[in-house]
């Protein structure tokens, strides 16, 4: 009796320790799915928060909630972050949470976690803070065309049977019908020195500064294909076997040039990948200037005109062609953009109504950058241009997603006097363009959980 | 232990003090053991729960692992340059992910299967309802098409994970915002 007596409460025991773990088993597994559920909200909320900040530039605080800060109902949970921005380091800091009920009850609480008034009853929580760091792209060549480059000047690359983009050896040559010309006197005229901001509105003086080693590439591709267009451009456009050096300045047969490897970043024609596609620069400007106060929207057609100076540039915004005609003048400082009317959000077959089109018949003086970016663009000179800064162009085939290296390329005609004059200052910190430029560089340099 | 005038007898030491008459009777050995049946039975099967709970509370780890890993591998499309082709790049997930499904070899039967919500007009409130997932502004564009979806900037994502245990279809459900992290 008393063994029967003894195995029993041991059996109990038993019973009890085994329930005990049951019980462990299943609240690790609740604690688990609590867990699992609010860190994936919390990197919901993280995801929002960094999507605003590389998208947005937000450099104000802001809330998930919004204006007014509050938890926004996620999933089973809720989540809440903010943003902080430090001027001083161009540093953004998003602090995010997810959190669900872990017990029946649970506080009301709408302040954040890190707030003396949290109330973080019967609440699972998890929270994350992201470091990150901006920066503005300062442009480092005078002309910088995206993707495929200039669109089929004579000697460059065509699609056909059995081309490999990737293999160069497989690239066949335009032979007939360029797209892409300037005429044999070679008017077109890219400079890498360092031309003062004001160049302009002196009479071309003081004299730009001396380039000895060159500091900036007179031309930036971002590709091969884009680098091997627009050295066709340079060499054959204008007649077979034409010097590609006449009117580059610093000629790129000085001995500071590589000339040996295109792979160098000290070749005449540099292939840099960490060049921000243009579309997305055009589309970060549109999207922080096309309301802002100052901001000159110009719709497609002839234009001139004065849009700015020196104490008062801005960024302005032609939809479509922007044609001067002979005898006009359009002339201003800050950023210009030509864009196509293509909107992202409806157009679904990839045909804007307008493309983007630089047409100068008469005269162009702009201070500043200058950016082609668009559906089919194109850039004609038969007046007179001159763009003390920088020029960039793309084409925006499907949208920045970049199908095709040869339609995602800009169309190039020069037949009179079309200068890039490039100018470091108007870029740099306190430069006339500097603050317009997008925060281009945005790197997550930092992630700690809270 | 022997039987004697019917009744149960245990074996003792003899003793001349002993009652002929003591031991225990057959009702209560039978009570005795039916109780010790019980409670083993009943630990059991109290064992036999701990362990099943065990082993979900392990399967349901592996199935949460697997779903990290989903969300991981989408992140890592997003992070890429972006390139339709390729299938690379933030713009190409809704077109690489969106209702595919793929097996998961940790779990019997075990399937991730993708929903992807593109349109910023019907965003599942699960989600925070309607908004602007390319940040232009507003909250009305649908983003679904291979052309604007290299427009998205934020994704939202249901990864719904099914799997056999003990004969039934246990279901593990992970919403997200998929968004890219690197420049």
């Amino acid at each position: 009796m008393i063994l029967v007596v003894i195995v029993g409460i041991g059996l109990m025991m038993l019973a009890v320790i085994s329930l005990q773990v049951t019980l462990v088993h299943s609240d690790t597994r609740t604690t688990q799915q609590g867990v699992f559920e609010a860190t994936q909200i919390r990197d919901s909320a993280a995801a929002q928060g960094l999507a605003n900040v590389k998208t947005n530039e937000v450099l104000t605080p802001m809330s998930g909630g919004g204006a007014t800060a509050s938890w926004v109902n996620f999933a089973n949970g809720s989540y809440y972050y903010y943003t902080t921005y430090d001027p001083a380091f161009a540093i953004s800091t998003i602090r995010a949470w997810g959190r669900v009920p872990a017990d029946e009850t649970t506080s009301s609480c709408m302040t954040a976690p890190d707030s003396l008034s949290w109330d973080g009853t019967g609440w699972m929580l998890r929270g994350v803070e992201i470091f990150v760091k901006a920066s503005r792209y300062i442009p480092r060549a005078p002309v910088y065309f995206g993707n495929g480059g200039i669109e089929k000047p004579m000697g460059g690359f065509e699609w056909g049977a059995g081309v490999d983009p990737t293999d160069p050896s497989t690239w066949i040559p335009v032979t007939s019908g360029a797209s892409s010309s300037q005429d044999s006197s070679v008017p077109f005229e890219s400079s890498a020195l360092d031309h003062p901001f004001d160049y302009l509105y002196n009479g071309g003086t003081p004299t730009p500064a001396s380039a000895n080693p060159h500091p900036y590439n007179i031309w930036a591709s971002q590709n091969p294909i884009g680098q091997f267009n627009t050295e066709a451009w340079f060499t054959n456009s204008a007649g077979v076997g034409f010097d590609p050096t006449i009117n580059l300045t610093p000629a790129p047969t000085n001995a500071y040039y590589d000339m040996s490897d295109p792979t160098s970043p000290d070749y005449a024609y540099p292939v840099d990948p960490t060049i921000p596609d243009v579309q997305d620069f055009a589309s970060q400007l549109w999207t922080k200037f096309k309301d802002a106060p100052g901001t000159t929207k110009l719709s497609s057609g002839s234009q001139s005109g004065t849009y700015g100076d020196l104490s008062t540039p801005g960024v302005t915004f032609v939809t479509g062609r922007l044609q001067v005609d002979s005898g006009d003048t359009f002339k201003g400082s800050g950023i210009l953009v030509i864009r196509d009317n293509y909107d992202a959000n409806v157009d679904a077959d990839n045909t804007p109504g307008t493309r983007a089109i630089l047409d100068i018949r008469g005269n162009l003086e702009w201070t500043g950058l200058v950016i082609v970016a668009g559906w089919a663009p194109s850039i004609s000179v038969t007046g007179d241009a001159t763009i003390v800064g920088a020029l960039f162009g793309e084409d925006s085939v499907q949208s920045g997603g970049e199908i095709s290296l040869d339609s995602a390329t800009i169309i190039m005609n020069i037949q009179n006097n079309f200068r890039v004059l490039y100018s470091n200052s108007l870029f740099q910190p306190g430069g006339l363009v500097h603050d317009y430029l997008p925060m281009v560089k945005k790197e997550v340099v930092g992630i700690r959980n809270l | 232990m022997k039987i004697q005038n019917g009744k149960w007898m245990t074996s003792r030491v003899p003793s001349t003090t002993a009652n002929p008459e003591s031991g225990l009777t057959l009702l209560e050995v039978a009570t005795s053991v039916s109780i010790f049946a019980i409670l083993v039975l009943s630990v059991s099967m109290t064992l036999v729960r701990g362990v099943q709970h065990g082993r979900q509370s392990f399967q349901r780890y592996v199935a949460m692992s697997a779903l990290r890993d989903m969300v991981a591998q989408m992140e890592e499309t997003a992070n890429k340059p972006e390139d339709l082709q390729k299938q690379e790049g933030i713009g190409s997930i809704y077109t690489k992910y969106n209702t595919r499904s793929y097996s998961i070899a940790d779990l019997k039967s075990g399937q991730i299967s993708v929903t992807c919500y593109p349109d910023e007009k019907t965003v599942p409130t699960k989600f925070g309802g309607i908004q602007d997932l390319n940040f232009d502004g507003d909250a009305g564009d649908d983003l679904g098409n291979l052309s604007s979806g290299t427009d998205l900037r934020l994704v939202p994502i249901t990864l719904t994970l099914t799997f056999q245990e003990d004969n039934q279809t246990q279901t593990v459900t992970l919403d997200r915002l998929i968004t890219k992290t690197a420049d």
